[in-house]
């Protein structure tokens, strides 16, 4: 059944623009692959059936965000508990046992420095892996940074955490992406410079 | 993504917010810490330009910002979305029902192409007014102006409009209070201008409209269009005739616009920001933002709205918020106040003009230290204007300081503060919608560890409305939240819980967190399952010392809780439902993931070193683990370690209240003679298990500060020094001193610092408001007796010729001495004690309420309203009767429920909307205060207070109030000039042609007996929804089914004592003595004059169920229903007043029993 157009334009009105970033946060959060238009599929209708809840003028984007969270939640929770029932940890076969042990090519750091476009144009594939490798929570945070442009405190309410760790799970994941990619511990020394003598 | 640029237009040099509280220069460090925040846009301006400022001095630190910079935007191009698939969300959108399929994917691209040309223009739309924003604003304020556009919410509330704002937009923003500004807000909403959003704030100056529109600080204000001003901080500018001010402020832009002078625009944006005190606490933790993500999901302006009645003569209606707290203190119930419903007490005085006059009632006080000083301390200062006579000191309750929250109080002054100085603006009144999603603190997954409780969103959702809801508490002083406060894990941070007002309680409020995992509550383990743990909080004297039923007839008052429960449960609220909403809220409150868990599952990381070493010592040679072991590291078991007693702790008297009624409930032998709280024996009553204590969990236990049963470790530190010593000197736990270093002793308390996360900070709450239910819809199947033939005896009794009347009923005569009950015998020094007793607000639950509040010596022991007040948060549903001449009554309470005055007594102590007090907690309160103690074994013999003989005293002290000698009595013995000649004519009519004298014959004036006059319903129930309350209370409790106490239109009387459909609407006989100092009159108290009250009978009474044969229309004229009036004064004498004895006090502190 289709449900009554008006409210329906309006909610495709909102989608239309984040339609990307719905899909790629999707891509990078969902554990099964193949998941990923089903996931994207429930929250949709889950946000449309509650789309009279969301008020016109309020922030849509972080709304729709917050749905797609809980959508992944609960996907990713059963994909783990199949997952752990048919699959042996130890199989070296396993996919994501496999995409773990795959370190990334490493450069180093002053190289990373001195020519960071030449270098990084390299390593988008270590650089999706070390994504991959992150923590669930923290390549959340970053993703919606980077993908939903969101500030800390819309991601805050999206992922129902306290600022701070928002703030914190950002920090440690650029800090490990950092690591992983450069290959060095990213805590530089802090320099002094002449006016703070 | 780029890292926002901030161009340096000559606005953001200066000004007296720049400097930090670190002062102006950071250091390389600091600037590299703060690094995310200037990458992702985040944090103050002010940071901006101080970064920026070290950035261009030091060409290492601006290096390193951008190979940074270029790393972070390498890593953010790689996420950056790539174009929706289309052929996908082709898919999608059909699959989620949102397009129709078509027969090919040209329809959906078609749609997709429609949609993205429509948001074009939009965009494109929305970033032309950025060419000029000043003059996008000025159009925008001139529709709000000529209302060619509304505000999405219209509140005259600083606080409401704040709370509006907060869910629906990223940057914050504020409203100046009225007070302070000048400026007074009508409304708010949000706009979506410059690509960005706009909040704006509408209102006026005086009779000025001003608008204030405030913009996140990514918008450009060329600083060549502004007019500088003295003060720095301030810009001006002045365009189609409207003044314009401006200024920066936290990380808005704030600007104002009106046609009004600049001083007044520069006045509201000074006020800007200033904040009530409640106000002043950080709100920069996400949950808050969460909470009103929820609120904004949840609440609509303009559903429901209920706008003041069409009615123009009515005064605007209050604010809900201030109808909530008004409502919460039952204000209504004494005192008149504009703009509320149900608010037309007339104990207290008229408030309706308050603001008007209060700022020049007290010298050296502003209106409204003035109020809020007249709310908490009532009898500092006595209005003089009110003479001592109708105002006198110590009838307002002394308790709202303690009951009522410091917002609702300001809440309050700011309402009346405003009364009669003008006119409050029309503000719609909000009906708040619940939200059934789950609460933010209840996503939280338990730990691995954990198993995960069962998913009941919806009753959690529910629950969490209720836990901070305070109207559960009898005088809703107090939620579940008071003492579980979020932000210390569901601890209350003190030693000692506070209790129910006026007790004390001598324990440490346990967390929460993971009690949904536990099988043993409180410290003792009392009881077993999580329901019962909250009934015993809701029920118990000392905790929330509320009635069920009350409660749940609160509830079903609230429309919103009333649909949530229904969607939820499928039924309306009840008292089991209540429980179980509450125990799921409770039990999903879980300790998320820690560093400890992490830990445990291999992040080696997640521990620091120091706490690494701490667990190793916990496992080891500390031997913590032995009892806190498992995911809760707690054992679940009792053990004593004789932790270090809180030496005052039975110091207080009012504290050995408490204790004492507590453990003599609980049926601990010799509770008389316990001097230390005896734990966990209490329960089994096993000797061994004396001073043992549950073993508490430690997850999140860095926030339950202070520690143990009694709170007596305040630190982590000194708990962990306290096992290192071995524990106390007589614990029976084997504990052996353990020899840690001090550097242990730190490694120790890392790690249980690391078994918790962050303290969480939740904003309470939006919580739904009362609602008004008429009484009954006139369904009432049963009552439809009002149309059977009378049965009653009045009907059987002939009808006798006027002029017999007077020889067949006895004339009044003077009263003799009050006649005393054999098992009551008077004596002087009971009557004293009663008196006493009868004074004592320490005799109600929460020591505010005393005989004397409800039966005042100087309104002829009575109250001068309708309806009586009732205890603190409730209202009574009937008029207070005298206590004048009630020796002589056989029957008491309007419907003779009471035959004997202990009896009646008994009543209103406990009654839970009248004294709402536990007899047992009485009966230690007496003996904590030794005067009563000696009083009591002077009276009658014993060597402690009872609650029996507590009501001998008081019933024999009120026997003694009696009216002696009225003019009439006078006239009757002899005196002819005693009473008026129009009083003698009314005399002949009385007993004439009017038959009064048919019922109100004898001494009294009264026929001791029970009839229908139909009197009219009191227009009081209409809109007070704590009189509609306490009349469903009232019907619940006296076992009227639930259908029909739901469509009980009115009062049935006596007909709830006998269950005999032929005394429906009959009420007892009051005496006529003494009249004119009890009005109102009737038992809803609808007559305020007894002219009033002849003009009813002589039109024949009302209309009803059995009504009276013996009230029929008399013809009287109006000279005659005068002299009638002038008779019934004749009945009256001088009022009895009794000064206000001086109560006894608590044992002093010293003095230990």
């Amino acid at each position: 059944m289709i449900p009554e157009s008006s409210k329906a334009d309006r909610f495709l009105a909102h989608l239309q623009p984040l339609q990307g970033a719905l899909e790629a946060y999707c891509r990078h959060q969902v554990n099964d692959v193949s998941a990923v238009e089903d996931v994207l599929q429930s929250c949709l209708a889950e946000a449309f059936a509650d789309f009279h809840r969301y008020h016109e003028g309020t922030n849509f984007r972080a709304w729709i965000f917050r749905y797609l969270n809980l959508t992944i939640l609960n996907w990713n929770r059963r994909y783990e508990r199949c997952r752990a029932a048919a699959v042996d940890p130890s199989d070296p076969n396993d996919p994501v046992a496999v995409a773990a042990g795959a370190l990334p090519q490493q450069f180093a750091a002053d190289e990373l420095t001195d020519q960071p476009d030449q270098v990084l144009e390299h390593c988008d594939a270590p650089l999706a892996a070390a994504i991959g490798r992150l923590s669930s929570d923290q390549r959340a945070v970053l993703l919606l940074r980077a993908v939903g442009e969101f500030k800390y405190r819309e991601i805050a309410t999206i992922l129902e955490v306290p600022v701070g760790t928002v703030m914190s799970h950002l920090s440690r994941a650029r800090a490990k992406l950092r690591r992983e990619l450069t290959g060095e511990p990213t805590t530089a020394e802090t320099p002094v410079c002449d006016d703070d003598r | 993504m780029i890292a926002r640029r901030f161009d340096d237009d000559g606005l953001d040099d200066t000004g007296p917010d720049d400097t930090g509280p670190d002062g102006d220069r950071l250091d390389c460090a600091q600037v590299r810490r703060l690094r995310a925040l200037y990458h992702d846009g985040e944090g103050e301006p002010q940071l901006y330009d101080r970064i920026n400022a070290h950035l261009a001095a030091c060409a290492a630190c601006s290096g390193w910002y951008e190979s940074q910079r270029r790393f972070d935007r390498r890593i953010e191009d790689h996420l950056r979305p790539p174009p929706a698939d289309p052929l996908l969300w082709g898919r999608l959108l059909v699959g989620a029902g949102l397009v129709r399929p078509s027969g090919n994917h040209r329809g959906c691209l078609a749609l997709l192409v429609v949609a993205a040309a429509g948001l074009l223009v939009a965009l494109l739309w929305s970033l032309r007014p950025a060419t000029d924003l000043a003059a996008s604003v000025l159009h925008w304020h001139t529709r709000l102006v000529q209302g060619a556009e509304a505000p999405q919410l219209a509140s005259d509330s600083d606080r409401v409009v704040e709370d509006y704002l907060r869910g629906r937009v990223s940057f914050p923003v504020r409203c100046p209070p009225r007070q302070d500004s000048g400026f007074h807000v009508t409304g708010a909403g949000v706009r979506r201008k410059a690509g960005g959003e706009v909040a704006y704030l509408t209102g006026r100056i005086g009779d000025s409209p001003v608008s204030i529109f405030i913009f996140p600080q990514s918008v450009r204000f060329p600083a060549s269009d502004w007019e500088t001003l003295d003060d720095p901080a301030f810009r001006y500018g002045r365009r189609r005739g409207y003044d314009l001010m401006l200024r920066r402020f936290d990380r808005n832009w704030v600007l104002v616009v009106g046609r009004t002078d600049r001083g007044r625009l520069s006045r509201v944006l000074r006020a800007y920001g200033s904040y009530h005190d409640q106000h002043a606490a950080p709100r920069s933790n996400a949950r808050d933002g969460a909470a009103a993500e929820v609120r904004s999901v949840a609440f609509r302006p303009g559903d429901d709205d209920q706008t003041a009645d069409s009615d123009d003569e009515q005064p605007p209606r209050a604010p809900s918020d201030v109808i909530a707290a008004l409502n919460l203190g039952g204000c209504g119930g004494c005192h008149r106040i504009a703009g509320v419903p149900g608010a037309d007490g007339q104990v207290g005085p008229d408030l309706s003009d308050i603001g008007a006059v209060a700022g020049q009632r007290r010298d050296g006080y502003s209106a409204r230290e003035y109020l809020r000083e007249s709310i908490t301390a009532p009898d500092a200062f006595i209005a003089p204007d009110g003479t001592e006579d109708e105002y006198p000191a110590g009838v307002m309750l002394q308790s709202f300081a303690e009951s009522l929250s410091g917002n609702d109080i300001e809440a309050i002054v700011d309402y009346l503060a405003g009364l009669g100085v003008d006119q409050p603006g029309d503000s719609p009144t909000r009906q708040v919608k619940l939200s059934r999603q789950a609460p933010p603190e209840s996503v939280l997954q338990p730990p691995a560890e954990l198993p995960q409780v069962a998913d009941e969103v919806e009753k959690i959702a529910l629950g969490r409305y209720l836990f901070f809801d305070r109207r559960l508490s009898a005088n809703n002083s107090l939620a579940c939240a008071t003492c579980h406060r979020p932000e210390h894990a569901f601890s209350d941070g003190q030693q000692l819980s506070r209790g129910y007002p006026s007790t004390k309680l001598f324990r440490n409020t346990p967390s929460l967190v993971n009690a949904g995992y536990r099988s043993d509550y409180f410290w003792d383990g009392r009881i077993g399952d999580l329901p019962s743990v909250v009934r015993d909080h809701i029920t118990e004297a000392h905790f929330m010392a509320m009635d069920g039923r009350l409660m749940v007839q609160r509830l079903i008052q609230v429309p919103a809780y009333a649909e949530l429960f229904q969607e939820i449960y499928g039924d309306e609220p009840s008292f089991g439902k209540v429980l179980d909403a509450l125990a799921a809220y409770v039990a999903s409150l879980n300790s998320a993931s820690t560093p400890y868990d992490r830990f445990l599952d291999g992040d080696r990381d997640a521990l620091s070193e120091e706490a690494t070493a701490g667990l190793a010592l916990f496992r080891g040679k500390a031997g913590c683990a032995r009892c806190h072991q498992g995911p809760l590291l707690s054992d679940g078991s009792f053990h004593h370690l004789d932790v270090p007693a809180v030496g005052d702790l039975l110091d207080d008297p009012r504290r050995e209240v408490t204790f004492r009624r507590f453990f003599r409930v609980l049926g601990v032998p010799a509770y008389r003679h316990l001097d230390g709280d005896p734990g966990r024996y209490a329960v089994t009553l096993d000797e061994d298990d004396r001073g043992k204590f549950r073993t508490p969990s430690l997850r999140e236990v860095a926030h339950t500060a202070p520690y143990m049963h009694n709170g007596s470790l305040k630190t982590l530190r000194q708990v962990a020094r306290f096992y290192n010593a071995g524990g106390g000197p007589g614990q029976s736990a084997d504990l052996q001193p353990l020899g840690l270093s001090e550097r242990q002793v730190d490694q120790l308390v890392a790690f249980l610092q690391a078994l918790g996360n962050e303290p969480i900070e939740l904003d309470p709450p939006e919580l739904p408001d009362y609602d008004v239910f008429p009484l009954g819809n006139g369904n009432d199947q049963d009552a439809s007796a009002k149309d059977r033939p009378s049965s009653s005896a009045d009907g059987s009794s002939e009808r006798r010729p006027a002029a017999e009347l007077a020889d067949h009923f006895p004339l009044l005569a003077p009263l003799g001495d009050p006649p005393h009950p054999p098992d009551n015998p008077i004596s002087d020094a009971k009557a004293e004690l009663g008196k006493l007793l009868y004074f004592d607000p320490r005799m109600s639950g929460d020591g505010s309420t005393s005989c004397h509040s409800c039966h005042a010596t100087s309104t002829g022991w009575t109250l001068r309203t309708a309806i009586s007040m009732g205890s603190p948060g409730s209202s009574h549903w009937r008029n207070s009767q005298t206590v004048l001449n009630v020796a002589w009554y056989s029957k008491f309470n309007w419907d003779g429920a009471a035959s004997s005055i202990e009896q009646q007594n008994a009543g209103a102590w406990t009654g839970a909307v009248a004294g709402n007090l536990d007899p047992a907690l009485a009966e230690e309160r007496l003996t904590q205060i030794p005067q009563y103690v000696e009083r009591f074994a002077e009276v009658f013999g014993t060597e402690l207070p009872s609650w029996d003989d507590a009501l001998r005293a008081v019933a024999t002290f009120q026997r003694q109030i009696v009216s002696r000698q009225v003019p009439f009595d006078d006239y009757l013995s002899g005196d002819t000039t005693a009473i008026s000649e129009a009083a003698k004519r009314g005399h002949q009519l009385f007993v004439g042609k009017a038959r009064c004298i048919v019922c109100h014959h004898g001494p009294l004036a009264g026929d001791d007996d029970y009839h229908a006059l139909g009197v009219p319903p009191n227009e009081d129930f209409l809109d007070s929804p704590l009189k509609q309350i306490t009349f469903r209370f009232q019907l619940a409790s006296k076992g009227v089914p639930r259908q029909r106490y739901r469509d009980s239109d009115r009062d049935e009387g006596l007909y709830y004592v006998t269950r005999r459909d032929e005394d429906r609407g009959k009420f007892r006989t009051p005496t006529l003595r003494d009249l004119i100092h009890t009005a109102p009159y009737m038992h809803n108290g609808v007559f305020q004059t007894l002219a009033e009250v002849v003009e009813f009978y002589d039109a024949g009474g009302g209309d009803g169920p059995n009504k009276s044969p013996l009230v029929e229309p008399l013809g009287l004229s109006e000279a005659e229903r005068h002299d009638l009036v002038a008779f019934l004064q004749s009945l009256s004498g001088d009022p009895i007043r009794i000064a206000a004895p001086q109560l006894p006090e608590y044992r002093s502190r010293q003095e230990q029993q």
